[in-house]
């Protein structure tokens, strides 16, 4: 009978953790907002202005601004979700198409990054030719 | 019965919500908060009396006969309620809960325990340089997929909590069947719905026993390392939890089978529910491995979930036995 009673107790003990821990994770869904979306909002934008970029009619000085600002958004996009490799290898492209030694760095490092995320993409990134 | 209309009601509000409106954030976390705060209000309403044995007036005049004895006949109304509710928390539900706490943990390690071991201090390092060189920030990296786990956590809590509260009011007949009625109506309806929007799909496991964690699939897929194509919530689970999850998560539904199991052959009505209970067990184990994973499968296991529950407490009819022993 004792234990019987301890059991209960313990039941209903975990059912109340139960719904406090229930209600921390509502207050946290509630609040949070999740930085997946804007990520994916940013890198919506970046690619936009890179696909305006490709216009045969812009002056170069135009073209380097569209870049700028792609680059910018890509990296709003990273800081975001910094754990996403494909983030860091687009941002990295946007780096290279710039035409700058700092660039060229710039590239190499965020793809060092990116295969230390996921080596899986070494192979993968070779075989591109990247 | 008021209380028992508001649960009822939760079961429904949140089957069309949950498959309504699919992986919406906010949605979700606002029906954890009415769950939690249902759970919290008549779990500690049944410790309170049954254990500590305080009991709150209903609101009756106690200054006239008559309404004391009202308010009298509504305690021991209340308490008998509170008693049978108790015999819900038997070894059972603790095992049954040790199961989904194992389940939740190993969900969590997945984050930290990448299937490719991540140095993730040093990496962090390197983010860090590499943000200050070239953007002018300083920036401190921490895990990003923190909102998905904690959408899976959420996923789990919700069905632990419903799952404790069915049990509770599946000692008592009366209450039971309602809950199991109400559990199955929204099961199939989910079910129906979601087979015919969604389809079937075959199922592919990757043997693989750490997974990617939570979240870790978007970054498969955006990498092209894994096909685009619809996957089932299995193909998922083991690509973020890996075997391990599976086998963690299946476990559960292998301990509630034998709960089943052991109830069959014990009288007709017992027997009724057990079946009843494999059955749906069953139809989870096959949406799981066939319906294309969506947030709003979870319209699905929630009701589910609250079936089977409700029906494993009726199939070893914990109430009747209790409350011929009170009777005696």
């Amino acid at each position: 009978m004792a234990r019987e009673r301890r059991v209960k107790k313990a039941g209903v003990a975990a059912g109340l953790a139960l719904s406090l821990l229930t209600g921390l994770a509502g207050l946290c869904l509630v609040l949070l907002e999740d930085p997946a979306l804007r990520a994916k909002e940013s890198s919506a934008l970046s690619l936009t202005l890179l696909m305006e970029a490709r216009n045969p009619d812009l002056s170069a000085d135009e073209r380097l601004d569209l870049f700028t600002k792609a680059r910018a958004l890509k990296l709003q996009a990273v800081l975001q979700t910094p754990y996403n490799p494909k983030l860091w290898i687009d941002l990295g492209r946007i780096s290279l198409a710039l035409n700058t030694p700092e660039g060229q760095e710039e590239y190499r490092k965020s793809l060092v990054i990116a295969t230390t995320i996921d080596p899986r993409l070494k192979p993968l990134l070779e075989r591109g030719g990247l | 019965m008021n209380r028992l209309v508001v649960f009822l009601g939760l079961i429904v509000i949140s089957a069309v919500l949950l498959a309504a409106f699919p992986g919406h954030g906010a949605a979700k976390g606002l029906l954890l908060l009415l769950w939690a705060g249902f759970g919290f209000v008549r779990l500690s309403r049944i410790g309170e009396l049954v254990f500590f044995g305080r009991l709150e007036d209903e609101g009756q005049d106690a200054r006239n006969l008559a309404g004391a004895l009202e308010a009298n006949r509504q305690r021991g109304v209340l308490r008998d309620a509170c008693y049978k509710a108790s015999n819900a928390f038997s070894d059972k539900i603790l095992i049954w809960l040790a199961l989904a706490g194992a389940y939740g943990l190993w969900m969590g390690a997945m984050v930290f325990v990448h299937a490719t071991p991540l140095p993730y201090t040093e990496l962090a390092g390197e983010m860090r340089e590499y943000m200050e060189r070239f953007a002018g920030v300083s920036f401190e990296a921490d895990y990003a997929g923190y909102i998905s786990v904690l959408n899976d956590f959420a996923d789990v809590l919700m069905i632990a909590l419903a799952y404790v509260l069915a049990h509770s009011y599946a000692t008592s007949h009366s209450q039971g069947r309602p809950v199991i009625a109400v559990g199955l109506g929204a099961f199939c309806l989910s079910g129906a719905w979601l087979a015919f929007s969604g389809g079937v799909i075959g199922s592919s496991l990757a043997g693989q026993w750490v997974g990617y964690g939570s979240g870790g699939l978007e970054v498969l897929r955006s990498m092209e390392l894994i096909p685009a194509q619809p996957l089932s919530s299995l193909d998922i689970r083991v690509y973020e939890m890996g075997m391990g999850g599976v086998i963690f998560l299946y476990l559960i539904g292998v301990y509630q089978a034998f709960i089943f199991l052991s109830a069959v052959s014990r009288g007709k009505s017992r027997t009724i529910s057990a079946l009843v209970g494999l059955f749906v067990l069953l139809a989870l184990a096959l949406a799981d491995g066939f319906l294309p994973a969506t947030h709003a499968l979870q319209a699905l296991w929630l009701p589910g979930w609250i079936a089977v529950s409700a029906l494993s407490v009726q199939s070893h009819s914990l109430g009747q036995r209790v409350a011929k022993l009170r009777q005696i």
